[in-house]
C-alpha cells in the first residue's frame, strides 16, 4: 500500500491530553447536578448467606434519606451474557461486597450513617472458593438454579443444571488421542493464573436523574449502548427515555464494560425523585466491582523429535466468582487457546463455574493472558527437552500466511515471523550475558471479536468548513478520539485540528458495540472512514454544482476542493458550505461496518461463512536479573513488536504498547487479589502492588505493519495484546538463570525462592 | 466526621492541649500516615493537634553530647542536612529510602517513629545508632532508649498526653560504618525486611569489629536489635562466614508477620539475607576508607 498518507501515519499528540494531565478533564466522579444526592451501598460482609430480613426503619426515620432494598426495586434478573444478577441481594448473598441495600442522602456522610443503621439478619451457608471444589459433585451451590442466558455471546448455551457449571464448550479438529499417541514427545504441564484487578485511576462513579418519565445517566462505560438497553429493560422504560452519557473515562482494561453502579444509582434516584451520584472508593473497587477471570490450564502437546508440533489438548478451567461475567473469555479459549501455533490435531475444552467470590469479569486480553502463560511456558519447556533454541522451536511452529488456523480459517496479513525476529534482534537474543540474567521470549495471538461488532458513525462538515465525528464508541483513555479525527481528516482534505469530535451518548451519538477486544479502530475506525467518504462526496456534489464540473472530476484537498483536470479551481470548502447551509442541504455523511457482507475483499475463497478477519499477533521479549538468594526480578528491557497492520497513530500505538507492557509486567510479577475464606484481604494499592514508575524498565515498543485489506488504511487493533506474553517471557527468562519453571502466576519472589528450595532438595542439595 | 484543627503556637501550648484532649485529639506532624488513616476511617479524632508551627520541634544540634534532632524535621530535612551526613550517615541513607519523595518532603522522623508501622526504614537506623526518644508532658520529661519506645503493632510508649519533641544520638564511635539494606518489591513500598547495621571497628586487624549493632524492621511486630547476633559478633572478624553465621542467628531472633506482601518464612530468610548483607557492605565500606561512616 502506498504510504502517501498526509495525517495517517503520522505522530498526532492527542488535544485532549493537555486537559487529562492539568486536571481540567471532567471524569465521572466529576460530575454533578442540581439538587445532587450521594448514595452509598450497604454490601454483604459473608461469602454465602442467607437473608433472614431486612430492618431498613431506623435508617429510613433519617431526615432527607432515602433507603431501598430489593423490595423496592424491580424484580427482573440482568446480565449480559447470563441473567444471574438482581440490583440487590434477593433471598441469599453470595459474596462478600454484594449490594444488599442502599441510601441516597444530601452528603456522603449522612448515606453512610443511614447504612449504620440497617440491620440484617444473615444465616450463614457453606460456601465454596474455588474452582475444583465448585465443580465437585455435591458443593454447595452458589445460585440455586441457573439463570436463562442471552445468546449474544452464545451460539449454543451447554450448563450442566443443578451444578455450579455454568458452561461447558468444546473445540475439537482431527484424532487427538491417536495423535499423543504417535507423537515422539508428548508434555502435559498444568498452570495457574491468579486473579488481578484492573487498577484503572478512575474509580467507578454514575449520576442517574430520574426526571418526569425519562432518565438520563452519566456514567464511565466503555458500553453506553449496550448499558442503555440493559437499564431500559430493567426499569420498563423505552430506549428512547433512557439516556446515558459517557463522562470522561479513567481507564476501563474491561472493568467497565458490564453494568455496576448504574442499577442502584437509577433506583435511587426513581426513589428520591432527586438525581443521585454514586462513587466507589478504591476499597469497593477492589472488593466488589469486579476482577479478571482465572484459569487453571492443562496443556498437553505432541512433537516429533525435530521440534515439529503436532497436537494439542487444552483444559481450561475458569474461576467466575459469584456471576457469569467470565463467559466471554471462557468461550474465547476455544479460538485463542492455542496461541499462533499450527497444531493439525486439537482440542480445547473449557469450564466457567461459579464461587462463592466477587466476580470475574473481562479484563484486557479477554482469556488470552491465562492461556498464553501456559502454552508459551511449556513451548520453552520443549524446547529445553528436545535441546532446540526456543526461538528456532516457535519459528519452526508459528502460523505463516495461508496457513490453517485454530478455527479452521485460512491465515491471512500476518507479520508474526517478523514481529518474534524483531523483539529477538532487539533483546539480543543469543548474544553473552552475566549468569544472573536471563532471557525470555512470547508470541501470540487473539482472535476477532465476532459476534454483532457493529460500529458506526456520522460526519458532519460545519458552516467554516470544518467538521465533526460522532461515533458510539466510549474514549476510555486509549485515544481512540485522536485517530478517528485522523481517520476523517484524511479522507475529507483537512487538517487533524479542523476534525472535532463527539462519542458515547446514546442521545446523540450513532450506534456503536463500544470499546472492547482491541475493536474500536477496526470497527468504528471504518465506519468514521466511510462517514467521512460520504461526506466527501455530498461535499463533491453541491460543489460540482456550483463550478458545473463533473463531480468525477472533483477532489478535496487543503481545505478546498480541487480539480487535477482544472488546475486553475480551489474553491474553499467555506463557501460549499455557505451554499449547503443556506440554500441546498447540510451536509451528513453516514458510515456503518462490522455487519453481514462487510468484508468483500476476502483473499481466501476458504474461510468458513462466519469468518471475521483482523486476528491480531504479536512477539514479546524480555530481561531480567534475577537474585537467587531474595527471588527478586529485576527486568531491565522489554521488547513488544505487535503487528498493526498500518500504524495510523505512532504516537498512541507506542502509548497502547508501552501501557500493556507495564500492565503484563503488573500481572507476571506482583498482582493478584488474595482472599482469605471469600474475604479480598488486599483492598488498597499498599498491599496489591501495580508497577510504579521505579520498576518500569526500558520498554521498546515496535510497530510491524502487514495491512489488512479490511481495515481502515490496513489497521489491526493494538489495545490488548500487549499485556499478554510479559508473564511467560519473564518465566522463561527465570528459568533460563535458576533452571526452574514457575507454573502459578504472579512469579512472586517468595514463589521464586521456593522454587528454588524445591529444586535444590530435589537435587539433594 | 468533624474534627478540629487546634494549633498551638509553642510546645507549651501543644502539651496543655495534649493534656485536655488526651486520647480525643491526635498530634499530626506531616500526617503522611495519619491522614491516610483517617479517610479510611481507621482512627476519628475529635481534634488534630498541628506540631507544625512548634519551633521547638524543629532543627538538628550538635553538641559534644551527641546529635539532638527536632521531631519535625522532615526526611527531605535528613537527607539534606550536612552534619547528619557526616555524623550519623545511615539515618540519611535510611531517610532517602522512605516512599516517595511527595512523602519524603512532608513525612517527619518524629511522625515516622510515633506511628510505628511495621517495615518503616528510620526505626531501624535509629536503632542501630543507639539513639533515645525525649518526650515530654506538662508536667515533665523523660528520656526512652529507642530500643524500649515501640512496644507492639503500632504502638509505643507514648502516653496520650506526652509528645515526642526531640531524638538525641550520641556520637559513633570514630571509624564506624553504617549500612540500610532495604528489601521491598518497589522502593515506595514499606520493606518487607529493613536492616541498618553500625560496625565500629577495633582498628588492630582487617575485619575486626570492636562492636556491632543491628536494628530490624518488617520482621516483627516491633523493629528491634539482633541483640544476640550482635553479643556474638563481638570482637569478631567479619568475613563472609561470620556474615553468613550472623544472618541465621538474626533469623532465629524475628518474629515475623504473613502479610499481603510477604509470609513470615520467606521474611525470616531475607532477614538473614539482609543481615548478612549489610555487615559485608559495612566491612566493605571500612576497609575501603580505612574507617566507615556511620
Amino acid at each position: 500500500m502506498a504510504d502517501d498518507y498526509r495525517v495517517i501515519g503520522t505522530p498526532v499528540v492527542r488535544p485532549d491530553g493537555a486537559e487529562m494531565i492539568s486536571g481540567q478533564a471532567v471524569y465521572g466522579p466529576d460530575v454533578t447536578q442540581p439538587g445532587m444526592l450521594w448514595g452509598k451501598i450497604l454490601r454483604s460482609p459473608l461469602p454465602h448467606a442467607r437473608i433472614r430480613s431486612i430492618d431498613v426503619e431506623k435508617a429510613r426515620a433519617l431526615p432527607g434519606v432515602t433507603v431501598i432494598t430489593a423490595r423496592d426495586v424491580p424484580d427482573r434478573r440482568y446480565g449480559y451474557a447470563i441473567e444471574d444478577e438482581q440490583i440487590f441481594a434477593v433471598d441469599k448473598v453470595r459474596y462478600v461486597g454484594e449490594p444488599v441495600a442502599a441510601a441516597a442522602a444530601p452528603d456522603e456522610e449522612r448515606a453512610l450513617e443511614a447504612l449504620s443503621l440497617i440491620t440484617v439478619d444473615y444465616e450463614e451457608l457453606p460456601a465454596v472458593f474455588t474452582a475444583a471444589e465448585a465443580a465437585r459433585d455435591g458443593a454447595p451451590l452458589v445460585h440455586d438454579e441457573l439463570g436463562p442466558a442471552r445468546s449474544v455471546y452464545l451460539a449454543s448455551w451447554n450448563p450442566v443444571h443443578g451444578t455450579n457449571i455454568i458452561h461447558q464448550a468444546s473445540h475439537h479438529r482431527g484424532d487427538v488421542d491417536a495423535a499423543l499417541a504417535r507423537a515422539d514427545y508428548v508434555f502435559e504441564d498444568t498452570f495457574h493464573a491468579s486473579q488481578i484487578h484492573h487498577s484503572y485511576m478512575e474509580p467507578h462513579a454514575t449520576l442517574a436523574a430520574a426526571r418526569s418519565n425519562a432518565v438520563t445517566v452519566w456514567t464511565c462505560s466503555q458500553e453506553v449502548f449496550q448499558l442503555r438497553t440493559l437499564l431500559a429493560g430493567l426499569f420498563a422504560i423505552p430506549e428512547s427515555r433512557m439516556r446515558v452519557i459517557n463522562t470522561k473515562v479513567g481507564g476501563g482494561f474491561g472493568g467497565k464494560i458490564e453494568p455496576r453502579l448504574e442499577p442502584v444509582a437509577v433506583a435511587l434516584s426513581v426513589h428520591s425523585r432527586k438525581p443521585v451520584k454514586i462513587v466507589m472508593t478504591r476499597a469497593e473497587e477492589f472488593t466488589a466491582a469486579a476482577g479478571s477471570t482465572p484459569a487453571t490450564v492443562t496443556v498437553k502437546t505432541g512433537v516429533t523429535k525435530d521440534g515439529t508440533l503436532t497436537v494439542r489438548d487444552i483444559d481450561f478451567l475458569w474461576d467466575t466468582g459469584a456471576h457469569a461475567e467470565g463467559l466471554p473469555p471462557s468461550n474465547r479459549a476455544m479460538k485463542d487457546g492455542n496461541g499462533p501455533y499450527r497444531v493439525h490435531d486439537l482440542r480445547i475444552s473449557s469450564t466457567l463455574v461459579y464461587t462463592n467470590k466477587m466476580r470475574g469479569t473481562q479484563l484486557r486480553g479477554l482469556g488470552v493472558p491465562e492461556g498464553a502463560f501456559a502454552i508459551e511456558s511449556q513451548m520453552d519447556m520443549i524446547a529445553e527437552r528436545l535441546g532446540m533454541d526456543p526461538l528456532e522451536l516457535r519459528l519452526k511452529n508459528i502460523l505463516e500466511e495461508g496457513d490453517i488456523n485454530s478455527i479452521d480459517d485460512v491465515v491471512q496479513s500476518i507479520g508474526l515471523r517478523e514481529c518474534l525476529v524483531s523483539v529477538a534482534k532487539e533483546i539480543g537474543w543469543g548474544e553473552p550475558k552475566p549468569a544472573n540474567v536471563g532471557r525470555g521470549l512470547s508470541v501470540i495471538a487473539k482472535s476477532p471479536t465476532t459476534h454483532s461488532s457493529i460500529s458506526s458513525a456520522y460526519v458532519q462538515f460545519n458552516e467554516d468548513g470544518s467538521a465533526q465525528v460522532l461515533v458510539g464508541a466510549s474514549e476510555i483513555g486509549q485515544g481512540m478520539s485522536v485517530v478517528m479525527c485522523q481517520i476523517a481528516a484524511e479522507v475529507l482534505g483537512l487538517p487533524v485540528e479542523a476534525v472535532g469530535i463527539a462519542s458515547a451518548d446514546t442521545g446523540t451519538t450513532p450506534y456503536d458495540r463500544g470499546t472492547f477486544s482491541s475493536r474500536v479502530t477496526f470497527y468504528t475506525g471504518m465506519a468514521v472512514k466511510l462517514a467521512a467518504e460520504d461526506a466527501r462526496k455530498q461535499l463533491l456534489e453541491v460543489a460540482s454544482r456550483m463550478v458545473e464540473i463533473p463531480q468525477d472530476d472533483l477532489a478535496a484537498a487543503e481545505e478546498r476542493v480541487v480539480s487535477p483536470a482544472h488546475p486553475e479551481l480551489s474553491l474553499p470548502f467555506r463557501e460549499v458550505l455557505e451554499r449547503a447551509h443556506s440554500y441546498e442541504r447540510p451536509i451528513l455523511g453516514r458510515g456503518t461496518y462490522g455487519g453481514k457482507g462487510d468484508y468483500p475483499t476476502l483473499p481466501h475463497k476458504a474461510q468458513r461463512k462466519e469468518y471475521v478477519p483482523g486476528w491480531k499477533y504479536a512477539a514479546q521479549a524480555v530481561e531480567a536479573e534475577i537474585d537467587e538468594e531474595t527471588g527478586i526480578v529485576r527486568v531491565r528491557r522489554i521488547a513488544s513488536a505487535h503487528d498493526v497492520g498500518k500504524s495510523l497513530n505512532p504516537v498512541s500505538v507506542d502509548g497502547q504498547i508501552i501501557g500493556g507492557v507495564v500492565m503484563g509486567l503488573g500481572y507476571a510479577l506482583h498482582e493478584r487479589l488474595q482472599f482469605d475464606q471469600g474475604r479480598i484481604v488486599n483492598p488498597s494499592f499498599m498491599d496489591y502492588k501495580i508497577p510504579s514508575s521505579q520498576e518500569i524498565p526500558e520498554i521498546k515498543p515496535i510497530a510491524v505493519e502487514v495491512p489488512l485489506p479490511e481495515g481502515p488504511f490496513g489497521a489491526k487493533g493494538i489495545g490488548e495484546l500487549a499485556i499478554v506474553g510479559i508473564a511467560p517471557a519473564i518465566g522463561n527468562a527465570i528459568h533460563e538463570v535458576l533452571g526452574v519453571r514457575l507454573k502459578e502466576l504472579p512469579l512472586h519472589p517468595e514463589r521464586v525462592l521456593d522454587a528454588v528450595e524445591s529444586q535444590r532438595k530435589r537435587n539433594g542439595g | 466526621m468533624e474534627c478540629k484543627l487546634i494549633r498551638p503556637a509553642d510546645l507549651d501550648e501543644a502539651l496543655a492541649a495534649r493534656e485536655q484532649y488526651t486520647h480525643d485529639a491526635l498530634p499530626i506532624a506531616g500526617g503522611q500516615s495519619l491522614l491516610v488513616m483517617m479517610r479510611n476511617r481507621l482512627v476519628a479524632p475529635a481534634a488534630l493537634i498541628d506540631l507544625e508551627p512548634i519551633e521547638a520541634l524543629r532543627g538538628v544540634e550538635v553538641s559534644s553530647a551527641g546529635i539532638s534532632i527536632g521531631a519535625m524535621n522532615t526526611c527531605r530535612q535528613l537527607i539534606a542536612s550536612p552534619v547528619l551526613g557526616e555524623e550519623v550517615g545511615v539515618l540519611p541513607v535510611a531517610a532517602r529510602q522512605v516512599s516517595s519523595t511527595a512523602v519524603r518532603n512532608l513525612g517527619t522522623i518524629g511522625g515516622n517513629v510515633c506511628h510505628n508501622e511495621p517495615g518503616a526504614d528510620l526505626p531501624p537506623a535509629l536503632l542501630a545508632l543507639n539513639a533515645r526518644a525525649a518526650v515530654r508532658r506538662r508536667a515533665n520529661a523523660r528520656e526512652v532508649p529507642l530500643a524500649e519506645f515501640f512496644t507492639g503493632y503500632f504502638e509505643t510508649v507514648l502516653e496520650p498526653d506526652e509528645i515526642l519533641c526531640r531524638i538525641d544520638i550520641e556520637h559513633p564511635p570514630a571509624g564506624a560504618a553504617g549500612v540500610y539494606l532495604k528489601h521491598a518489591i518497589s522502593p515506595e513500598d514499606l520493606a518487607m525486611v529493613g536492616v541498618a547495621a553500625v560496625v565500629v571497628p577495633d582498628g588492630k586487624q582487617t575485619g575486626g569489629v570492636a562492636e556491632v549493632r543491628i536494628g530490624i524492621g518488617g520482621a516483627a511486630p516491633v523493629p528491634l536489635r539482633a541483640a544476640r547476633t550482635e553479643a556474638a559478633l563481638k570482637g569478631a572478624v567479619l568475613d563472609a562466614e561470620t556474615a553468613r553465621a550472623a544472618g541465621e542467628t538474626a533469623a532465629t531472633e524475628v518474629d515475623p508477620p504473613s502479610d499481603p506482601h510477604a509470609g513470615a518464612d520467606y521474611r525470616r530468610k531475607m532477614v538473614s539475607v539482609f543481615v548478612r548483607r549489610a555487615l559485608l557492605q559495612a566491612a566493605r565500606q571500612i576497609e575501603e576508607n580505612g574507617h566507615g561512616a556511620a
